[in-house]
């Protein structure tokens, strides 16, 4: 009884499903990597900006309420202030929060956003030379760096994408290659199997390009050489039988000969079967 | 090309384009992050300039009589260097203040007059420079807009600079990954072709049975027991073939 031949698609199968693996992990590793050293990179350089730009709103803040305080109203009296900081803080995306301060660095009036900060820079609102209050911005370069923020699923997806491409490229590539090769084995052992050793030419082909060299080229070339030697003793007893057949003038040898030739030439599996018999 | 080596070009190229295409989004995020940062900076300045102006209009005056608006955007422009050009124009679309005297009273861009229907700071590109603008009102409804125009050189020298730190963290997780994937793949191929070798080894008598059942290798020990016979046969006929020779 033969053996099965391995079903096919499970070569596909298999090399689809290791690119698909491999590529999730190791391209999810490092698209991972990839991304949050980027991603803190480009907070860190969005910090120094935030610092600039809360600097600058904090200078601006300042002087406005040097000009009120020149006047001598007091910060404390001084209508719409949290208005005003509300709307600075609302038109400038980095800051988080905006703190008008007394000299004694008590809170005179703020505007909160939703975010926490990270930084604090600011500004005194001098008058004639004193010090009369503050102004405290704090920043957060996340609230800059939001369009991050979705940036892992977008890799994700990416990577997804890349995989499934790799398992499609593997499983037509690699896998179906392997399963015709191997088809390819198991025909030329069948083959010799039932007494057909007539060489790669007619029974297992050898695959073409690449597949001739490694394991699969291995295989292909270990049949050819067992096929070819049976053939070459095939041919020695052909030729002396032929030789006999030469000298044999009244052919009282033919008969013996040629039972003798059907007995050589028997597939094995046959003449095994009719000695038994 | 073996299938080993198609294997690992497939995985590598994979893992490679994956880490690529993760680099190209990042960068997207990192250049919307750089006109994210233009826009706060921008912002402040525009806010102060609108509310300036609409107090200004609010107690009676036209637009034209706010005179100081001129200075003080000289001295804007003057502070900050990537600003280019400041521009007050009025609903007409004709600028009124402007840190470039030579236009005053020229028509500005049609599209930032389009742009005066928003009240959201707006954002446009001309001629390779970022303008970034906004509209003031007063009781009547909208009364002219504010344009800064603030040079790319900043944001492109940043984009640059994360650029080449990007490129460069993709190099290297890039090589990392393509060679751990050429390893996998190589692992991989050795146990994926393993059952034709041992078929080449059962071929060729290298090795007895490895006590593997596969389809394969039961076809293998079937052919090398063919070969076998099939000798035996040819021996015994020559044998024979002698034995009737010397009978002759």
């Amino acid at each position: 009884m033969q053996p099965e031949l391995p079903e096919s698609g499970r070569g596909r199968l298999i090399a689809g499903l290791f690119a698909l693996i491999l590529t999730l992990v190791l391209g999810g590793a490092a698209a991972a990597l990839l991304v949050n050293g980027y991603r803190a990179r480009v907070e860190e350089s969005a910090r120094r900006d935030a610092l600039v730009i809360g600097t600058s709103v904090a200078r601006v803040l300042a002087q406005q309420f040097e000009k009120a305080s020149r006047f001598g109203i007091p910060l404390k009296l001084l209508p719409g202030v949290e208005v005003h900081l509300s709307e600075t803080l609302a038109r400038t995306p980095g800051l988080t929060q905006i703190v008008l301060r007394g000299a004694d660095g008590r809170e005179i009036r703020s505007a909160i956003g939703e975010q926490p900060g990270t930084d604090s820079v600011s500004a005194p609102v001098s008058v004639d030379g004193n010090t009369v209050a503050s102004v405290e911005v704090t920043t957060n370069p996340a609230a800059l760096a939001t369009s991050f923020a979705d940036i892992g699923v977008k890799a994700a997806v990416v990577v997804v994408i890349c995989a499934a491409l790799a398992a499609l490229a593997a499983g037509l590539l690699v896998g179906a290659a392997i399963e015709r090769a191997r088809d390819r084995l198991a025909t030329g052992m069948i083959r010799a199997i039932e007494g057909d050793f007539g060489g790669p030419a007619e029974t297992g082909r050898r695959p073409r390009g690449g597949m001739q060299h490694g394991a699969v080229g291995g295989a292909f070339r270990a049949l050819e050489r067992g096929n070819r030697r049976v053939a070459e003793r095939r041919s020695v007893f052909e030729a002396y039988a032929e030789e006999l057949l030469a000298v044999d003038f009244d052919g009282g040898l033919r008969p013996d000969v040629e039972r003798v030739r059907r007995e050589v030439m028997a597939p094995p599996a046959e003449s095994e079967k009719g000695r038994r018999v | 090309m073996t299938f080993v080596s198609r294997l690992i070009l497939v995985v590598v190229v994979s893992v490679t384009a994956a880490v690529v295409a993760v680099a190209v989004i990042a960068f997207g995020a990192s250049d919307r992050v750089g006109e994210e940062i233009e826009r706060a900076r921008v912002a402040n300045l525009l806010g102060t300039l609108k509310t300036s102006t609409e107090a200004n209009l609010s107690i009676g005056l036209q637009l034209d009589q706010v005179s100081l608006l001129q200075p003080r955007i000289e001295r804007e422009k003057a502070g900050d260097t990537s600003i280019l050009a400041i521009d007050v124009f009025n609903a007409a679309g004709r600028a009124v203040f402007s840190t470039d005297r030579s236009v005053i009273g020229e028509e500005v861009s049609p599209d930032w007059v389009k742009r005066l229907t928003n009240d959201d700071v707006w954002t446009t590109v001309e001629r390779g420079d970022t303008v970034f603008g906004t509209r003031f009102e007063n009781d009547l409804g909208v009364a002219g807009g504010i344009s800064v125009t603030v040079s790319d050189e900043a944001r492109s020298a940043r984009a640059d600079r994360l650029g080449l730190d990007l490129a460069t963290r993709t190099a290297a997780l890039g090589f990392a990954g393509a060679l751990l994937a050429a390893a996998a793949a190589g692992v991989f191929a050795y146990v994926f072709s393993r059952p034709f070798d041992r078929v080449a080894r059962i071929l060729r008598n290298d090795a007895v049975r490895s006590g593997d059942d596969g389809p394969l290798t039961q076809l293998a020990d079937a052919t090398v027991r063919s070969w076998q016979k099939a000798e035996a046969q040819v021996d015994r006929g020559l044998g024979q073939l002698g034995a009737l020779d010397d009978a002759a």
